[in-house]
């Protein structure tokens, strides 16, 4: 490709693109996310192929494998543009009814239609699913359209328009004033005001000034940032091009997560072709201004999503942060002034950059503005990616977006922040969704993980969970963390297991509150909001725990036990086959018996009986 | 042999000591872990501590001071996960291999991992068996897994799985068979859970 040096050379770019794209009667777009490859898309998507060269359509119908649609409950999935038709959940043995029943037919296949599982309404076209209508999709939805291997697609949506715009149009100072009026606050986590970031970064003394994208998404149940990176790496390439030049960096680093080798790969390809386009590299857009970006793969620790751990890996040093009375805008990488960035943050920019401040604060609310991506997970209906305007209810997207929870069973929480957040119950389902909102319930918005428990999921076992999880993810700089953490997973592990004291619920809220006082870094600091806002919550769940040495939802096995009620058991011996400790007895078609001292509390013979004939309690 | 691997890896990197960590990462790829001496031949080229590399390796999960087994099994124990079981299904296979999780079966043959999130949480709870995902898992699936992959010993008793379970059982154990296949291919890159790990490499 031609190096691009003026806007008017980028829009010839463009047209000669669409003109070539609108050639294109039909094309089937499927999502090739990585949890749609692990059902198998990439395999259907050559299928399609075969199929589509065997008929001779081969240059007449576009296939296209892009990055997440957000939807992941219903994988594998197409979109039959131009109609807009939506099939899911289809097998690699459908392909060629769908090329020539739809395709050459135009006739739209009933049984792999979107059937509403609350209504049982049929659904033909993807817009009118309320998994799809009820969101908001201003960064997801530009997934659906380009390849996330073509610049060409990228630049068809009018991609680099914004830089475009940036290095002709705007001074380095007008740019961060327009993000400062943007309102965009960070996405990663903590919320801080972009502008104010880049500005502070801006006035650091210094030269050799850095970039980067934070995407070490460490958070369990998160996958946004994969998904951005992954299906439209060029939109932050773009955001990261515009915010170096608004504060003077020659460098970025893009700091990807080691599990996430598609986003490596796709943001890798990105990087390539944006400098042979000369979107990288020196005197961009004839500007005079130059920049570069590297990809670094993180080497697996939690602790390395915090600004100061991550530079330390981005160093070659061991991830571990330090305190921040020094910021990192003034001294950062290689102690120099440094603008670290979310991806969701970065990708965010182009929009403000090309359609201006308002137009992004239209949408949200009075502290927090524009969309954010939350991953829906869990107990859930409609697992996947959902984008929607600040200050919807969280009920709106549990129940109306993502269906509620399956199996009729009855909602309990909603854990979001990731494990630096906290679980909110049933009466708090009315909140607002935004940064401040989130924060006064006692947790936070965090990276947008939102993970949903039922009636099945033990509140005090969520806490146990996180604070193990954070407890071994510690990088034991400090002490309030390495030790804090590890008296609390041990004082929740005793009530788990029967052995909680009266005093047990007092004793995790001195340490939370010691803990977050003395903390070096964020991790320690807000590592207790799982357990106080369970506590807080559900106090009666951990008194049941702790007073009667009962878990009410049958989880922390050391406080269930097993029988099975003769009057039922049918002695079909599926119980007795399933038990791994063999303590089970009973002949066929006799009544089965479990040996209380073997049994390990698993609960396989509870998931096998099929005549309600194990008992628990 | 060993020389001519690791100065191929430095070189990608020009030699810069602050790209250990990348180094250290491609070195653990192709020998599945970090082999002593070889960290102490870096050490030396590229003039980093061998105190640092030992904490690099020990801080960092992608990295292993042991080898490595032939075939690896990660159990996802994302919240999603959790709350949806996972732990029976570690527990399973902790079970059924006989080793906790972190460690190597004694005659090599499998490693059994934990990872904090693959991002596919609609297939939870999910497991990555050498690269490819396992989804809805539950403890008899999970049996199923590793008797397929021939990894039971001897004296364990019989599947759990019931008569109208077996159609759906030789399924998943095709699905295992071809992932396993798979695997078979000279072992490239073995950090860390790595879904979609193959296409990483077609696309090289």
């Amino acid at each position: 490709m031609e190096k691009i040096r003026s806007v008017e050379q980028l829009e010839a770019l463009r047209k000669k693109v669409l003109d070539r794209q609108g050639t294109d009667t039909r094309s089937l777009t499927l999502c090739a996310g990585t949890g749609c490859r692990a059902y198998g898309t990439m395999e259907i998507v050559e299928a399609l192929h075969q199929e589509l060269k065997k008929k001779g359509l081969a240059k007449k119908v576009a296939v296209k494998a892009t990055g997440c649609h957000g939807f992941c409950e219903r994988g594998p999935m197409v979109l039959i543009s131009p109609e807009g038709i939506f099939y899911q959940q289809f097998k690699i043995q459908d392909v060629s009814e769908i090329v020539e029943k739809t395709v050459l037919g135009g006739e739209v296949i009933d049984r792999l239609l979107y059937r509403d599982p609350r209504t049982g309404a049929v659904v033909q076209k993807e817009r009118d699913i309320p998994f799809y209508k009820l969101q908001k999709r201003v960064l997801l939805g530009e997934n659906l359209l380009v390849d996330p291997t073509s610049i060409e697609d990228y630049i068809a949506q009018g991609g680099y328009l914004a830089l475009a715009k940036a290095l002709g149009t705007l001074s380095p100072d007008a740019i961060v004033d327009e993000m400062k009026r943007s309102g965009l606050r960070g996405r990663g986590g903590g919320g801080f005001p972009t502008g104010r970031k880049w500005e502070s970064c801006r006035k650091a003394e210094g030269t050799d000034k850095y970039v980067i994208c934070n995407a070490d998404e460490g958070d369990p149940g998160a996958y946004m940032d994969r998904s951005l990176l992954e299906g439209n790496p060029h939109k932050i390439l773009e955001g990261m091009i515009i915010g170096a030049y608004a504060i003077g960096a020659a460098q970025g680093y893009v700091y990807v997560r080691n599990e996430y080798p598609l986003a490596v790969t796709h943001a890798q390809l990105a990087i390539d072709a944006a400098r042979k386009a000369g979107f990288l590299g020196e005197n961009i857009f004839g500007s005079g201004f130059s920049f570069d970006v590297k990809i670094t793969r993180g080497g697996g620790a939690f602790v390395c999503g915090e600004s100061t751990a991550l530079m330390a890996s981005l160093e070659g040093r061991p991830g571990e942060p330090r305190a921040k009375y020094v910021h990192t805008v003034d001294k950062g990488l290689f102690d120099r002034p440094t603008n670290l960035n979310n991806v969701e943050t970065w990708a965010n920019v182009p929009r403000i950059i090309l359609e201006g401040a308002d137009a992004f604060a239209a949408l949200g609310t009075e502290g927090s503005k524009g969309t954010k991506i939350f991953s829906l997970v869990g107990k859930i209906n409609n697992t996947g990616l959902v984008e929607v305007p600040m200050g919807i209810s969280l009920r709106e997207i549990i129940f109306d977006i993502g269906g509620g929870v399956p199996d009729g069973k009855k909602f309990k929480a909603v854990q979001t922040g990731g494990p630096s957040g906290g679980c909110l119950p049933e009466p708090m389902l009315d909140l607002k969704v935004d940064f401040d909102e989130l924060t006064k319930a006692g947790s936070m918005m965090g990276s947008g993980g939102m993970i949903v428990m039922d009636q099945d999921n033990c509140m005090v076992d969520v806490a146990r969970y996180f604070v193990t999880f954070l407890e071994e993810e510690s990088c034991g700089k400090c002490t309030p963390c390495r030790e804090g953490l590890r008296r609390m997973k041990q004082i929740l592990t005793d009530i788990c297991e029967g052995r909680g004291k009266p005093d047990s619920i007092g004793q995790l809220k001195r340490l939370a509150g010691a803990m977050k006082a003395a903390s070096l870094c964020e991790l320690g600091r807000t590592a207790a909001n799982p357990v106080l806002t369970t506590i807080a919550y559900f106090e009666d769940e951990y008194e049941e725990h702790i007073r009667r040495k009962k878990c009410p939802a049958f989880v922390c096995r050391s406080l269930v036990t097993y029988t099975i009620d003769p009057k039922k058991c049918t002695g079909c011996m599926a119980c007795a086959r399933a038990c791994p400790a063999s303590c089970i007895s009973g002949k066929k078609k006799k009544v089965h018996v479990i040996d209380p001292k073997l049994c390990i509390h698993c609960g396989s013979c509870f998931d096998v009986c099929r005549f309600g004939a194990v008992k628990r309690k | 042999m060993v020389t001519q691997d690791v100065n191929r890896i430095l070189k990608r990197y020009n030699n810069d000591p602050s790209d250990i960590i990348a180094i250290l990462q491609d070195v653990q790829q192709t020998y599945r872990y970090l082999p002593r001496d070889v960290m102490e031949y870096i050490s030396r080229k590229i003039d980093v501590p061998l105190s640092r590399i030992y904490h690099l390796s020990t801080f960092f999960r992608a990295f292993s001071l042991e080898q490595r087994g032939k075939h690896e099994i990660h159990v996802c124990l994302g919240t999603a996960c959790h709350v949806r079981g996972a732990p029976r299904i570690l527990e399973a296979f902790e079970r059924g291999l006989k080793i906790s999780a972190g460690k190597t079966t004694p005659d090599k043959e499998c490693t059994l991992e934990t990872v904090n999130c693959v991002g596919a949480c609609a297939l939870g709870p999910v497991i990555i068996v050498d690269e490819k995902s396992v989804g809805k898992m539950n403890p008899q699936k999970a049996e199923r897994v590793l008797k397929q992959m021939n990894l039971l010993g001897d004296e364990v008793p019989p599947l759990a799985a019931q008569p109208k379970a077996k159609a759906a059982a030789a399924k998943k154990a095709a699905t295992v068979k071809k992932a396993v296949a798979a695997k078979k291919a000279p072992a490239a890159g073995k950090t860390g859970v790595k879904a979609g790990k193959r296409t990483t490499q077609k696309a090289r």
